[in-house]
């Protein structure tokens, strides 16, 4: 198995009164209780922010001590819930910072580049840099991210695919070539910095429920990162995947799942169930507080599949303890956790299983206690439990990074 | 009753209600649940065409549209289809926009031009709202100048196939008009080429294209007029259909007057 560690890195000292408040001095589409797009960053506390992210670069570090095997970082925009503005930055600070660990990206949203060879210049430096320890994530980005970078939703994604395919080839086509795209045009592509990762960096698609994202993935037997999922709609999703990869031509297994679980251990059940109420801050919506048109802006995706998304996003506010009761929120002792842990192996049989550990305000003498517990003591059960149901990643059987690797592959098997 | 005109790039489509010399009227963005008040006080001197514009109502958006100056180049196409004399014509809100690009591009078809609380121009002062930060119930409120408007002209909720129809509408606004939001910056300079007679009409309290842009269209186009109705938000045609109506019966009255002296 990939094991990863994760964190939205949130921004968790910002005054919460200022947001369920409205202000005089607000913009008028603003509810009370927002908390992304227009919650003004007024209330962005410098000095308090630079504590943080040096907080998180020692957590990091502790991560690759205790055992893990990457560490997935992410990036979003206009709200307190994450301050990774740039996947690359944070993967360059990592890239910097350790030694051993995979950096998970999940990842680059691809339509925000106006330019992507400039992108994949960036991922190229960063698998340089690392030794090859890049798995490039690749996404749409949600709502928010489209509205704060002025990315026009309706063609959301066809730019996606279209970014994503001038990437493969600026990556394993010789230059120079020209693009003339839809939506890129590029004069001369003939980036003078290639990944070290042949034919390129894994990639990895996260995403909650969208079809058209999870068959994406499979159609180019890219692993799907199921972004905290109910149990039902991971087996779905992953039932979905399995018809696809069939239609393309393989068989999906293990190394093709990733599951993104929201887990908080600590050395009592009580200190553990009182940290994961910080998966609840926001409202337990942890992409923050915001309109559903922000959310969800028209044109994203169809109608239907929109009011649908809206639909699973509102089942994150539901209490902890029904959380804890589905296990969408695992909380406790390393002895507590791990059975819970077995069961969604045992159902879902992921090869990639990110830790989601620390949220909100949890503290970082908490959030190291919790990080040296899971290496301590989780890392080495979920191992052992990974081994018996045979929930290999994508490097434990040397998975080609795509179908079309696959294809290229001399004598190749498996996918 | 819809008719459709059939062009190269797809159908347009169009309804005709009154009586009269023909005037042509585009739409707002936002579309009203029921039947336009302004439509039929028009209807009651004139055979009024009002045009489905690309992407709205049945008028289908071609997927390679772009921007606004596409989209006024297939609705004079379809003013062409309609085989009508020179005509009066009529755009709302972002109809407005649409009208005055069409206007820029071939004044042969258009005998008078009337915008009431046009998009299209960058104001001096303020700035158009932006429609994505706003619901679509949100977006539609804010175009009443009297909030109780809004639940005379939707309803108490609204319901799923309009919020749809609102949904679609939005979607073709997005993708000719997301950036710069609701205006082009070429668009003031294009309209010096217009040179039929030209009235501006204003809500005094539009909260969605600040009624002071009524000074940026004047300074864009010297010789149009400009009247500002009281009590008026963006959506005159509904909060003021009958004087909307009236200045333009007057207008096109007073232009047909002057030329026939």
């Amino acid at each position: 198995m990939l094991l990863s560690y994760f964190t939205e890195q949130p921004m968790s000292a910002y005054p919460e009164q200022a947001a369920v408040n409205l202000s005089p001095d607000d913009h008028p589409a603003r509810h009370a209780g927002d908390t992304i797009v227009l919650f003004s960053n007024k209330h962005f506390d410098r000095a308090e922010a630079s504590r943080l992210y040096q907080e998180r670069m020692v957590e990091y570090r502790a991560v690759e001590e205790v055992g893990f095997d990457a560490i997935m970082v992410n990036e979003h925009h206009g709200g307190p819930y994450c301050m990774n503005a740039r996947c690359n930055i944070t993967s360059a600070a990592l890239v910097a910072i350790t030694e051993r660990v995979k950096i998970l990206q999940a990842g680059n949203p691809l339509p925000l580049w106006d330019n992507p060879i400039q992108l994949a210049e960036e991922i190229a430096m960063l698998d340089l840099m690392s030794g090859g320890r890049i798995i490039a994530g690749m996404i749409r980005g949600g709502g928010p991210e489209q509205i704060i970078n002025d990315v026009n939703p309706v063609y959301n994604r066809d730019r996606f695919e279209e970014a994503h395919e001038l990437i493969i080839k600026a990556w394993t086509t010789p230059g120079p070539f020209r693009w003339d795209g839809e939506h890129y045009q590029v004069r001369v592509v003939n980036p003078w910095v290639l990944p070290l990762s042949e034919p390129h960096p894994r990639i990895l698609v996260p995403g909650v429920s969208s079809p058209e994202t999870i068959a994406f993935a499979a159609r180019h037997a890219y692993p799907f990162l199921g972004l905290n999922t109910t149990l039902e709609a991971t087996k779905k999703m992953w039932s979905y995947y399995h018809e696809v990869a069939a239609e393309a031509g393989y068989e999906s297994g293990p190394q093709h799942r990733g599951y993104l679980m929201r887990i908080h251990v600590a050395e009592t059940e009580e200190k553990a169930i009182r940290n994961a109420e910080e998966f609840m801050w926001m409202l337990g919506e942890f992409t923050g507080i915001g309109r559903p048109h922000w959310v969800a802006p028209t044109g994203y995706s169809g109608f239907d599949s929109r009011m649908a998304r809206l639909k699973n996003i509102k089942n994150f506010s539901v209490s902890l303890k029904t959380q804890l009761e589905a296990g969408t929120i695992i909380a406790g002792t390393p002895e507590q956790v791990i059975p819970k842990i077995k069961m969604w192996l045992e159902e879902t049989r992921p090869g990639i299983l990110v830790f989601h550990a620390n949220e909100g305000k949890v503290d970082h003498q908490s959030s190291m206690s919790c990080i040296r517990l899971m290496g301590e003591e989780v890392l080495p059960a979920v191992r052992e439990i990974g081994k018996e149901l045979e929930l290999v990643g994508p490097d434990e059987v040397d998975a080609p990074v795509s179908l079309a690797h696959a294809r290229s592959r001399v004598g190749a098997q498996q996918v | 009753m819809k008719h459709i005109l059939e062009l190269a790039t797809g159908p347009v489509a169009y309804s005709a209600q009154g009586e009269g010399p023909a005037v042509i009227v585009l739409h707002r963005d936002v579309v009203s649940p029921g039947d336009s008040p302004f439509l039929a006080a028009l209807a009651q001197h004139y055979e009024v065409y009002a045009i489905d514009l690309p992407g709205f109502g049945a008028s289908p958006r071609p997927a390679w549209l772009r921007n606004v100056t596409q989209l006024a180049t297939l609705t004079l196409h379809g003013i062409k289809a309609l085989d009508l004399p020179p005509c009066p014509l009529i755009g709302l809100g972002f109809g407005g926009w649409v009208a005055a690009d069409v206007a820029t591009q071939d004044n042969s078809l258009v005998s008078e031009l009337v915008l009431v609380s046009p998009w299209g121009v960058k104001p001096t002062n303020g700035e158009i709202a932006d429609f994505v930060l706003y619901s679509l119930e949100e977006w539609a409120s804010l175009g009443f100048h009297d909030p109780s408007n809004y639940v005379t002209y939707c309803g108490d909720g609204i319901e799923p196939d309009v919020l749809r129809k609102w949904d679609d509408a939005r979607e073709t606004v997005s993708a000719v008009a997301w950036k710069p939001i609701g205006h082009s910056r070429q668009l003031a300079a294009m309209l010096s080429l217009i040179s039929v007679p030209t009235q501006v009409v204003w809500g005094s309290d539009d909260a969605i294209v600040p009624p002071g842009c009524a000074r940026d269209w004047a300074t864009a186009m010297p010789t149009a007029t400009t009247v500002v109705i009281n009590e008026a938000g963006h959506q005159v045609d509904l909060e003021a259909p009958v004087r909307l109506s009236e200045i333009v019966h007057g207008f096109i009255n007073s232009t047909q007057t002057l030329e026939v002296k």
